[in-house]
């Protein structure tokens, strides 16, 4: 049923009411279902934190999290990083270029945050670096410091300053592959030495995951930073 | 009910909820919004989970899933998000015609 709207018949978007009705049953049964499932946990279980505990001091930092992050998990952490870059790579397609540096800059931001962005950048900049630093001891760690990074891009490109878009397209792929490529070189290092994937040897632990830690919070944070402007609309799609 | 159980059945109903929206509204944002409440509801199991037991420390496998889980989510979105702006550019719909099962 098209909803009328004073003079305009406006369409409602919705589906027709079985199809509704069918979605609505179903995603019952799919509540019921998963409420059952989560009264049926064994009560007793405390998951894999012994297991973390025990190996923690063989993983380089002291902080449980970015132990299973970065030693005992970096497989899902690498693959992470390239679903990022898959999701640029899907970016880019859509906009049909190889860079960004065809982005359309944001109307005019008015002096306030211009200044507003001169002033919280830097300390943006810092506060990444402290939560990059952070990681090995308390929470923190190479997403946390890119996220922060690449809040501080989108800042820039929302007070008309550029960052992700004023690289050409050579030092753009090196940005964003930098963090995939040294984790790859880090990952596949110790099959060359007899041992397996992503078995780090035992001192040089620390210093491999702070080493990966940092390149991948940068290219995380130009891959944010480039999800956002990546889907500006193009100084070449404007009307004339 | 322990606080485990509050936490699980607001996941549970917020997943269902979000789960109706995605398969009943056709506007594409509407449907954007519905997958990252899913996606959030999802992340918020996982951490009641990782609690559940009130031991000293809480399990940090399932705190970095979470982690994994929100950057994937967020990449996600952009694509999507990017992908709805296009649509819009080219045909000036925001929501994909099929005129059978809309009203």
């Amino acid at each position: 049923m098209a909803t009328e709207s004073s003079n305009v018949t406006a369409v409602r978007l919705v589906a027709r009411l079985p199809a509704r009705l069918l979605a609505l049953s179903l995603s019952g049964l799919i509540a019921v279902l998963l409420v059952l499932a989560a009264l049926d946990l064994p009560d007793d279980a405390g998951g894999l934190t012994t297991q973390v505990t025990d190996n923690l001091d063989q993983s380089g930092v002291t902080h449980p999290v970015t132990a299973v992050l970065l030693n005992f998990r970096a497989y899902d952490t690498w693959l992470e990083v390239g679903v990022l870059i898959l999701a640029l790579l899907g970016i880019l397609a859509v906009q049909q270029s190889a860079d960004l540096s065809d982005t359309g800059a944001l109307t005019d931001p008015g002096p306030v945050l211009t200044w507003l962005s001169r002033l919280l950048v830097p300390v943006i900049f810092l506060t990444g670096g402290y939560l990059l630093w952070l990681g090995t001891a308390a929470p923190g760690g190479a997403f946390q410091a890119g996220a922060v990074w690449g809040a501080a891009g989108v800042l820039l490109y929302m007070s008309g300053y550029r960052s992700v878009t004023a690289m050409g397209a050579l030092l753009f792929r090196a940005a964003v592959l930098v963090g995939f490529g040294i984790f790859l070189i880090v990952a596949a290092g110790p099959t060359f030495t007899g041992r397996q994937m992503l078995q780090y040897p035992l001192d040089l632990a620390g210093t491999l995951i702070l080493l990966v830690e940092t390149t991948l919070a940068f290219s995380v944070a130009i891959i944010l930073t480039s999800l956002f402007c990546g889907s500006q609309p193009r100084r070449s799609d404007a009307s004339p | 009910m322990n606080q485990f159980l509050i936490f699980a059945f607001t996941s549970i109903a917020l997943f269902c909820i979000s789960l109706y929206a995605l398969v009943t509204y056709a506007h594409l944002l509407r449907k954007i919004l519905a997958i990252n409440i899913m996606g959030s509801s999802v992340f918020l199991f996982l951490v009641a989970v990782a609690y559940r037991n009130r031991t000293e420390t809480p399990d940090a496998v399932p705190h970095a899933m979470v982690l994994t889980g929100i950057v994937v989510a967020v990449s996600a979105t952009a694509f999507a998000l990017t992908l709805t702006r296009r649509i819009h550019a080219e045909t000036g719909l925001t929501y994909l015609p099929d005129e059978d099962d809309l009203e």
